[in-house]
Formats: structure tokens, C-alpha cells, sequence
């Protein structure tokens, strides 16, 4: 009898492919997001603050005749204590929104502050109501169009719909009410100056505009927030993307990087004579063995800098605030065994430079040029570095090298991928070609202009003028 | 002698350096991932610990294991630890050595793999020195 299968068993199922993402459509938009509403609910309440100094401010100067006087031929009835009444209503129904938004900052429901700004406009619409049938200026029934507006702004198209008929519902019944003799006479009212008809005929061209504004208004602000939404799903697939190719590129490196390690320590321990004596011949080749896996490794590195440095340019990068000079010492410091083994003076002047950029790729450009610098010196020769800043944030740094020099019609091209000039590669056969074009990508992505003078046979100096970090940078357009 | 245990997954490079170690005078173990290296260290404590980053089911298994180690009871939480890294530190994994604080990195050294023989030798030195201070 066969004993049963306790084993385990996964399938790798082919994913569908799956046809085009489905646009969305201009109703079906997600709410604004709960940051954005209490943004506007806060931004209302300081904007009804400013409404109720204008209606104190009215109240107040009307009991001045000649100023009573002056409104009255705008339209605006002498009624000091209505404005007063409305500025202290809307003083008394604005700590009540801005209490109730203090309260709903506690929560996490989103909804309840659509309904903040929902009874915030239609309060302001029972004001306005009042506000615009005591005054003879017909033309202050438009402001209705503000709140329609921005409920548009606010809200879906069926909310902002709804607000529109809320502002048509409470015009509508003040026009009734007045006509009903259910609110004083002395209050104005254009259809009680007009039969029944043209009365109708009036409040269907104002409804006709308000709707032809708030079908315009609507749409364009659907259209905004559904390409705010393409925006914000396209940054987070990149921002996806990116940690999927840091990720990517950690590995990789790893892969490629452990095995060469390996065989640097394995030959170091023969060469070392860890393993007994070896005979000359085959200390030569172990070497050339090592010689070869160092510049395979470096070469891995400078491509794998090269390609981050070029995806870089598409992301936000993270700049900081940090000293030009530590950073030059601290490129120094990696390198002085190098320079030491080939008897280099080294002379500094550097001053301190305070400096915002992406610190860890400028290190890498400046280490670049620094190591160019010491490699094609000539023996017990100097290396001069100075740094100083300018003027309005920017900094110079100058790398200068009495080596072997660079011919006047090679210079343009010593900063492409994989360029070596003959003496070049002469003088330093681990030469990847690579370095230079990293230190131009760097170059690139901080708006650094780069002046190359040299001699052939005599030296090279590196002058590197750095502008302020701008926000240019920050976004990437680089 | 001082004991000293190699954790890393690359068995090539474990061996070189216990084969470097051992010709200088240390008593050398290996162990190959991180669960069988606690259960070293739990069972006798190293006067250092040699620990890679990357380990196969964790690229950042080696900084989780220092911050285990540390808290730890007793000795184990005051063993050296010199991290290697075959990554670059600069380079993708994005620090510098002047970064590491006891808070985030609780390591004596982190050195790239790719280091000299006589420069490690020299590291392992300074950290079993600054461990007897």
C-alpha cells in the first residue's frame, strides 16, 4: 500500500493579460483627498472671516449720512443693523465650522468633512439670500456663482449639482416669501415689481446661467482632478519602479561584485604566502589573475554608477546641506595610500564651503578626477586642490595635476563612455573609460560647468564652478 | 588565542579568510547562514564576529543580525562585530562609513570585501584591542 502524498505542491499560474486599464470616467472620480478637504474647509472659514469684516465694515460706515447716501445710489439700502446682524451671525456660524473641523481632525472619517463644507455653503447661501434681496442691485444675485463654483471645486458633479439647486431652492424661496408678504415689504425684491410671468420668465434666465455655469464649471474641474489622478497613479507605479530597480541593482551589483571578491582574497592569499611558497612563474600569473578580477571589478562599478547616475535624472533626488572641503578631505583621505605608494605632494587650500547637493554623487565625481589626478601624475610630482566659495551660494574647485596631459584636440571627447586617449591608456592599463562620464552625469545633475586646461607632458587642471542647488534639480529636469 | 566566527553565505571567501586567520595565530569557525550563526554564538560567544550584509532569503540579513546581537543578554551583547560587504558602501547600499551610529549600525568596522589582506588583518587587530579595553 503506497503511503500517502504529504507533499507540497505550488503552481505558477501564466498571469492573463489584461487589457487596457479602463479610463475613468469623469463621474466615477474618487473623493478629494482628506488632506485637501480640511485644506478647503479651513480655507472657507478664513475666507467667511473676511466676509464678516466687510459686513461690520458696512454696518458701521452706514451710520455715517453721507456714506448711507452714497450706497443707496448703488443699490445698497441704508441698513446699518442687517449688516451688523449678518456679520454676527456668520461670526457665530464660523466658530461653529471651525470648532466642528478641530473636532473632525480626530477622526479619520473623510466624509464628515464633505459634510463640513456642504452645510458651510448652504449657511452661506441663507445669508446671501438675505444679503441680496435687502439691497435694490440686482447684479449681487451673481454671487451665487461663487458657492456654485466652488462646490464644483469641492465636490463630484452630482454634489456640485446639488448645490446648485440648494442655491436656486433658496433664492427661489425668498423671491416666494416676499411675494407671499411672509417677509417685510421694505425688503427688496425684483419680482414683486413684475407680473407673474415675467417674474417666471426672470428666474428661468438666472437658473438658465447658473446651470450653463455650473454644467462648464463642473467639467472642467472633473477634467483637472481625473488628470490630478493619472498624475498621482503614474508617481506611484515610478515610485514602484524605482525601488524595484534599487533593489534590482543592490542584487546585481552582489552577484557580480562577491565572486571577484572571492577570488581578490584567494589570490592575495597566494601572493601573500599564505599557502607555502610558490615558484616566480606562477606568482606572475596569480598576479596578472588578480590584476584582472580588480579591473573587472571596477569596471562593474563605474557601468553600475553610470546607469543609476542616468536613471537618476528621472527621479527626485535628495539633496543636503554639508561642507565642500570635508567632502574633498574625506575623497583625499580614500586615496592617499595611493598617492603616498607614488611619492605625491599633496597641496590643499581648502576652505570651509558650505555647499547643498546630492553628497554622495559628488563625492564620487570629485574622488573621480582626485584618483585621475594621483594615477597620471609622474612620480614624486604634485597635486594641488583648493576650494573656496563665491558669491549667492555657488563654490569653485580646482584640481590641478602635473602629470602626463592631455592633447588640445582630445579634450572635448575625454568625457565620453569608454574614451581613453593612447597615453592614457599607456600610462594606466586598469582604465575603465568610465570615470569621466560619471563625473559628467554628476556634473549634469547639479548645473556644474566643468573648464579642462591642459598640457600635454605637462598636467591637467580640473576647475569645477558650482551653481546653488535650485529646484530645478530637486524635480529631476536635469 | 582569540576565537573568532565568520558568518557569510560565500564559502570561498569564508575559507580565505580563516586560511588568512588561522596563519596569523586565530582559532577560526565558519558558519554559512545567520540562524546557524546565532546558535554559534549562543553556544560559545567569539571574542569577534566577521559578519556579511547580504545573506540569500535577506539582502539586509547581516544589519538585522548585529541589531539582534545587541540585544541579546549578557556577553553576547557586547561581541565585536566587523561587517564585510561585497557592495559597495557608497555605491548602491548609499552610506559612508562616517555614517554608522550605534543606534542604527551597532558594528566596530564595516569594510568592503575587496580589502587589502593586511588592512583587514590589521582591522580584526583594533577591533579585539578595543574590545579588551
Amino acid at each position: 500500500m503506497s503511503s500517502p502524498d504529504t507533499s507540497h505542491s505550488y503552481r505558477l499560474v501564466p498571469a492573463k493579460k489584461s487589457t487596457a486599464t479602463p479610463t475613468p470616467q469623469l463621474d466615477d472620480l474618487p473623493p478629494l483627498p482628506r488632506w485637501l478637504l480640511h485644506r478647503n474647509s479651513n480655507w472657507y472659514c478664513a475666507l467667511r472671516w473676511y466676509t464678516v469684516a466687510f459686513f461690520a465694515t458696512l454696518g458701521l460706515v452706514m451710520f455715517n449720512e453721507r456714506a448711507a447716501t452714497l450706497f443707496k445710489h448703488i443699490g445698497i439700502l441704508n441698513r446699518p443693523w442687517y449688516f451688523l446682524v449678518l456679520a454676527l451671525v456668520l461670526t457665530v456660524g464660523n466658530i461653529a465650522f471651525m470648532h466642528d473641523i478641530r473636532r473632525l481632525d480626530k477622526e479619520e472619517n473623510d466624509t464628515r468633512f464633505s459634510r463640513n463644507l456642504f452645510v458651510q455653503i448652504l449657511f452661506d447661501f441663507v445669508v446671501l439670500s438675505f444679503f441680496v434681496h435687502f439691497n435694490q442691485n440686482i447684479s449681487l444675485h451673481f454671487l451665487y456663482l461663487i458657492h456654485i463654483v466652488l462646490a464644483c471645486i469641492f465636490f463630484s458633479r452630482a454634489q456640485s449639482l446639488l448645490v446648485t439647486l440648494a442655491a436656486l431652492f433658496s433664492y427661489s424661496l425668498i423671491e416666494v416669501a416676499l411675494v407671499r408678504n411672509l417677509l417685510p415689504l421694505e425688503a427688496y425684491s425684483l419680482t414683486t415689481q413684475l407680473t407673474i410671468a415675467e417674474s417666471f420668465v426672470y428666474l428661468l434666465s438666472i437658473f438658465f446661467i447658473w446651470g450653463m455655469i455650473w454644467a462648464l464649471v463642473s467639467y472642467l474641474s472633473a477634467l483637472l482632478r481625473l488628470e490630478s489622478q493619472k498624475l498621482t497613479e503614474a508617481n506611484a507605479k515610478l515610485t514602484e519602479s524605482h525601488r524595484a530597480r534599487t533593489a534590482f541593482l543592490l542584487h546585481t551589483t552582489h552577484e557580480l561584485k562577491a565572486p571577484f571578491a572571492a577570488i581578490g582574497v584567494n589570490t592575495q592569499l597566494l601572493l601573500k604566502g599564505h599557502c607555502g611558497k610558490l615558484p616566480e612563474g606562477a606568482i606572475h600569473t596569480i598576479k596578472r589573475i588578480d590584476d584582472r578580477a580588480r579591473r573587472l571589478t571596477t569596471e562593474i562599478v563605474d557601468m553600475l554608477q553610470l546607469a543609476n547616475l542616468q536613471e537618476q535624472t528621472l527621479q527626485k533626488h535628495t539633496a543636503r546641506n554639508f561642507d565642500l572641503n570635508t567632502l574633498l578631505a574625506g575623497c583625499l583621505e580614500q586615496h592617499k595610500a595611493l598617492a603616498s605608494e607614488k611619492d605625491l605632494t599633496l597641496r590643499l587650500e581648502l576652505k570651509d564651503t558650505p555647499y547643498t547637493g546630492v553628497k554622495e554623487n559628488l563625492e564620487v565625481m570629485f574622488s573621480n578626477i582626485i584618483v585621475n589626478a594621483i594615477i597620471y601624475s609622474k612620480s614624486a610630482g604634485s597635486v594641488r586642490i583648493r576650494c573656496f566659495p563665491t558669491v549667492n551660494g555657488r563654490a569653485e574647485v580646482y584640481i590641478q595635476d602635473h602629470g602626463i596631459g592631455i592633447e588640445e584636440h582630445k579634450i572635448p571627447s575625454i568625457f565620453d563612455e569608454y574614451y581613453r586617449t593612447d597615453a592614457a591608456a599607456k600610462h594606466n592599463k586598469a582604465s575603465t573609460g568610465l570615470g569621466l562620464s560619471i563625473v559628467r552625469r554628476v556634473a549634469l545633475q547639479h548645473n556644474i560647468t566643468i573648464e579642462v586646461r591642459s598640457t600635454f607632458g605637462e598636467g591637467t587642471t580640473f576647475i569645477f564652478y558650482l551653481p546653488p542647488w535650485s529646484t530645478e534639480n530637486e524635480n529631476g529636469n536635469r | 588565542m582569540a576565537y573568532i566566527l565568520i558568518v557569510d553565505d560565500d564559502n570561498d571567501y569564508a575559507e580565505a579568510i580563516s586560511t588568512l586567520l588561522t596563519n596569523k595565530g586565530y582559532d577560526v569557525a565558519i558558519e554559512n547562514d545567520i540562524q546557524s550563526g546565532l546558535s554559534s554564538i549562543r553556544e560559545q560567544i567569539p571574542d569577534l564576529l566577521l559578519l556579511d550584509v547580504m545573506f540569500p532569503e535577506d539582502s539586509s540579513a547581516g544589519f538585522s543580525m548585529a541589531r539582534r546581537i545587541r540585544e541579546e543578554p549578557g556577553r553576547i551583547k557586547e561581541l565585536p562585530i566587523l561587517m564585510l560587504t561585497a557592495v559597495n558602501t557608497m555605491f548602491p547600499l548609499g552610506f559612508a562609513t562616517d555614517d554608522i551610529d550605534e543606534d542604527w549600525l551597532p558594528v566596530q568596522a564595516f569594510v568592503e570585501k575587496s580589502i587589502d589582506l593586511d588592512v583587514l588583518c590589521q582591522k580584526v587587530q583594533d577591533c579585539l584591542l578595543g574590545a579588551n579595553e
